[in-house]
């Protein structure tokens, strides 16, 4: 593979995958300038591997970016000062993991599954992340996390029906809401007592 | 449990910065990685240079050179040549005691007197 060759297959790999791996660096508890860093290292890993001397090739691109990915970020959250750095971070910014909606009430569901997500274990947040965002099947999230798929099954639905109750409770509360304020602006449209 | 996997799906996580794309792909090939690793060493050292001749080129870093040790510092360093010094110019220095004679002489053509440094006082 050329020089050229090389630096266009990785940017469409790049393209393809920068997204679902910030977005799985911020699962495995990274902030996302942490996320962007180890993003950066893994591709350059990847272009080296591929470039003349060493011309690699990995059979399938996408889950060897996903398990290099991984290692790499587990070994960048492990250092003290970057835990306090991220820590600080995510105290300044909060959790910000997708685009922003246009829609308010989307929007309002995103923060709350965010926040909720955020609050689960790494392990059921790391399950829900490959499922959902990057589309591993549960054998294939088995063998990357050196499980069984019936372990990864458990993690990530338990994981998803915790955020299930969380959104169900936000969503009730907001019609509640909705349906005590109609109330009160039908009752203070209505005449007076004396009126009528 | 299938529609909230639907629309956890919908929502596009949130993508990295251009920077970052351009610091992998197109700084790579316009080849700016070795000057801004070059650029990275050489401000520094070109601020540090510059600084060092800054401090050997000023007056005060070089208190062997006698001729060119400034008062300020030769009174700091020696005491009772700073009382002196005081003594001797706070005469000159004190501008309320002259008073220009010949101006309120009658040589003078002017019938205005000249008091220096008067207070007004309302």
């Amino acid at each position: 593979m050329t020089n050229g060759e090389q630096s266009g297959w990785c940017e469409a790999l790049y393209e393809a995958k920068a997204a679902e791996l910030i977005l799985y660096g911020r699962a495995l508890g990274l902030s996302h300038g942490e996320a962007e860093d180890v993003l950066q290292e893994t591709f350059l890993a990847l272009m080296r591997m591929v470039a003349p001397p060493l011309g690699k090739l990995p059979l399938e691109p996408e889950h060897y970016c996903v398990r290099s990915y991984r290692n790499r970020a587990l070994n960048h959250r492990r250092s003290l000062w970057r835990r306090l750095t991220r820590e600080l971070e995510a105290f300044a910014a909060g959790h910000h993991w997708f685009e922003k909606s246009s829609d308010e009430t989307e929007q309002s569901m995103q923060t709350a599954a965010v926040d909720c997500l955020a609050a689960l274990p790494v392990e059921q947040r790391e399950a829900i992340v490959l499922k959902i965002w990057h589309r591993f099947t549960f054998e294939e999230i088995g063998g990357l996390l050196g499980i069984s798929p019936n372990t990864a099954a458990g993690r990530y639905r338990y994981g998803l029906r915790k955020i299930k109750h969380q959104l169900e409770g936000i969503v009730y509360e907001r019609e509640r809401n909705e349906i005590t304020g109609d109330a009160v602006a039908f009752l203070a449209s209505a005449p007076g007592v004396g009126d009528a | 449990m299938k529609s909230l996997e639907t629309r956890l799906r919908s929502w596009r996580p949130r993508r990295a910065s251009a920077t970052l794309k351009w610091r992998l792909f197109l700084a790579r090939a316009a080849n700016v990685p070795r000057m801004v690793r070059f650029a990275g060493w050489l401000t520094p050292a070109t601020a540090c240079a510059l600084l060092t001749m800054l401090i050997l080129n000023s007056e005060n870093a070089v208190p062997a050179s006698g001729h060119r040790q400034p008062s300020i510092m030769a009174m700091m360093s020696n005491q009772s040549y700073a009382v002196f010094a005081t003594s001797r110019q706070s005469e000159q220095n004190n501008l309320s005691a002259f008073s220009f004679d010949w101006t309120n002489g009658s040589g003078s053509g002017s019938n205005l007197s000249f008091t220096p440094f008067r207070k007004q006082t309302d």
